[in-house]
């Protein structure tokens, strides 16, 4: 009776000890096997200092028309006129901060909080805004269009 | 007492006549010139300097004590007839700049003409390029200078807006120096408040000297002119803010204060914003007068388009034109105009809406006032809750600045909101309000909640297989020692 119940005990605790290994293995393959495939599927990470961002193609972009650009944390517009050149300005008006567009009829670029206006030279030309938008450089690489900050 | 006051009196005026007729007998140029009858000597009867018994040699050299021709108006004697050019002013200049010279005579007028001229803009140009724009005697005239507070004279108040137009409306005259000045400043000076005094003879209403200054006219892009825009309320409230100059007008004198804390003073005052409003913004300059009701919006409108378009067309233009209501100053006043909070909106005590509307009276507004009351705080109220869970997500060290740069949006809807108050249309109001403003706030704010809750799965997750790490260490561990065990027994 002593040793069967001896017996008992010892196999009981090995059985413990047998599924403790087998769910720490697995919880431990768990554990490196998720990070790994989650490696797959990067979370965002984010931006570095942006210094150049592409604003797409120029075949895409139609004369005398406009669009925002991300440029990190700030809307850039970029403007192709009806002369066939390329414009970009800070697209965040510089009266209270809204985002700016392409107005074609107007041929301005013009904010709609309060129709502050500005000229495709980015200089407050009607309205509120006190300064004029600021500038940046815009580039072609082949047909890609390429917008960077002034130096 | 009177009676020897009289006599006093008496014998100074015979007495001084007797000395200018005597002192004009000694000055051989006026008696000639005078017996000539020309007309220099005719004006200058009347002229101030000759009343100081100052001779025409003080100005054109020569001996006025000789009554011979040759010798009084000889090269040797300095005589140098008619100065030309800026030795005419030099001639003014030798002893109005002098102090004491001009105490000699009984003068208290400042000797700091030439000092103030000097940066004013008449002296620094010129159109030949060999002397200022204009001499003293272009204003103050050659002959027959008057004091200034003589009616007759060219500087006098009354006469001031003449004598600056004698070239400031000859577009001839001006196109040689500045082609894009306008000529027209008289013309609207007789339109406005002021000029339409003056020409009642009310040397109080300001004059062109008034606004520009008299010796050191800048021009109005100089930053130490006097109508630089942010010298302009300062300079319009030197009269406008003196109770006692402003007795007689019946016109408030708080203007000055007012404006100084309103949203446009701490523009101008504070940020320095030179497209601020000033006084000449609302009430022009030389045509300055206050804008009418009718006008107001129109003024108003001229930087606030929009708002002033979308009142236009709205139910209210009607209402306020029967009423006779200034547009925008009801609800926003004039000169102490203060930064609109959603406070303004709604049917609130303090609210500027509750003036007409209330629950038995304009009901529909009074409702429509209520209903875009809450949507605009509830877009705060979403706007807040968003920036809060973007900041916590950012400290937790999550990626959230897709969300937080489309945050913009609904700050961008928030403004546009409160300019589409002014169409006064619920159904506009609820399209800014709730199709952009909400739909942007709602999407970050599930978006930002997302990434917190990506943040504690990963904390939890960290957690969970440490724990299991240890296990599996303990598990092995136990293993081990059984084995051990095993092997030695």
């Amino acid at each position: 009776m002593n040793y069967s119940k001896n017996n008992f005990e010892k196999q009981g605790r090995r059985n413990f000890l047998k599924y403790l290994l087998t769910g720490g293995v697995v919880g431990f393959t768990g554990a490196v096997l998720y990070p790994l495939i989650a490696y797959l599927k990067p979370p965002k990470q984010a931006d570095v200092e942006v210094s150049t961002v592409s604003g797409g193609l120029l075949s895409e972009l139609e004369k005398d028309s406009g669009k925002i650009v991300r440029f990190g944390n700030k809307p850039v517009i970029l403007v192709r006129t009806i002369n066939d050149e390329l414009r970009a300005f800070e697209a965040t008006c510089t009266h209270l901060d809204c985002t700016v567009q392409y107005k074609k009829e107007m041929g301005v670029i013009w904010c709609a909080c309060h129709n502050g206006k500005y000229d495709l030279a980015g200089r407050n030309i009607a309205g509120p805004p006190p300064r004029p938008l600021q500038p940046f450089r815009v580039v072609l690489k082949g047909d890609e269009i390429l917008i960077s900050k002034q130096s | 007492m009177n009676r020897i006051n009289f006599i006093f009196t008496v014998i100074f005026i015979v007495t001084s006549a007797v000395r200018i007729d005597v002192y004009a007998q000694e000055d051989q140029c006026f008696i000639c010139h005078d017996v000539l009858g020309d007309k220099p000597s005719e004006l200058f009867k009347n002229d101030i300097h000759l009343k100081m018994k100052i001779s025409c040699s003080a100005c054109h050299g020569g001996n006025s004590k000789s009554d011979d021709m040759d010798i009084a108006m000889s090269s040797k004697e300095g005589f140098i007839g008619v100065p030309k050019g800026n030795d005419i002013s030099e001639r003014c200049i030798a002893c109005h700049s002098n102090e004491e010279k001009m105490k000699a005579y009984g003068s208290n007028l400042p000797a700091n003409q030439h000092e103030l001229i000097k940066n004013s803009v008449h002296w620094k140009t010129s159109i030949t390029g060999r002397e200022h724009i204009l001499q003293c005697t272009t204003c103050h005239n050659a002959h027959g200078i008057l004091k200034v507070n003589n009616p007759a004279s060219p500087v006098h108040s009354l006469n001031i807006p003449q004598t600056c137009a004698k070239c400031h409306s000859d577009a001839v005259y001006m196109r040689l120096y500045n082609p894009s000045l306008p000529v027209d400043q008289l013309q609207k000076y007789r339109t406005s408040g002021h000029g339409i005094l003056n020409s009642k003879r009310d040397s109080k209403a300001a004059d062109c000297a008034d606004c520009h200054g008299s010796h050191e006219i800048r021009t109005a892009g100089d930053i130490k002119s006097k109508v630089y825009p942010t010298n302009i309320p300062k300079t319009c409230a030197a009269c406008h803010s003196n109770a006692e100059y402003m007795g007689g007008y019946k016109i408030p004198i708080d203007q000055y204060d007012k404006f100084k804390s309103s949203v446009h003073g701490i523009a101008l005052f504070e940020k320095n914003d030179l497209s601020a409003p000033v006084c000449n913004s609302c009430h022009g300059n030389h045509g300055a007068t206050p804008p009418g009701v009718e006008s107001i919006s129109k003024v108003c409108g001229t930087c606030h388009v929009l708002n002033a378009e979308l009142f236009s067309g709205s139910p209210h233009k009607k209402a306020f034109d029967e009423k006779n209501y200034p547009e925008c100053e009801t609800c926003h006043k004039n000169h102490d105009i203060v930064t609109a909070t959603n406070a303004l909106l709604g049917v609130s005590d303090e609210a500027v809406c509750s003036q007409c509307h209330s629950e038995s009276e304009n009901v529909k507004g009074f409702k429509s006032a209520a209903e875009m009351r809450s949507l605009i705080d509830s877009l705060d109220q979403a706007v807040i809750l968003a920036k809060e869970l973007i900041n916590e997500a950012e400290q937790k060290g999550m990626e959230i600045s897709e969300a937080k740069f489309r945050l913009r949006d609904a700050q961008q809807a928030k403004l546009e909101a409160r300019t589409m108050v002014h169409s006064f249309s619920l159904d506009k109001f609820k399209e800014i309000v709730e199709g952009k403003g909400l739909l942007v706030t709602s999407s970050v704010i599930d978006e930002a909640k997302a990434s917190i809750d990506d943040y504690y799965f990963r904390r939890y997750g960290l957690l969970i297989s440490i724990l299991i790490i240890s296990l599996l260490a303990l598990a092995l561990y136990l293993y081990v020692k059984k084995i051990e065990r095993k092997n030695t027994g």
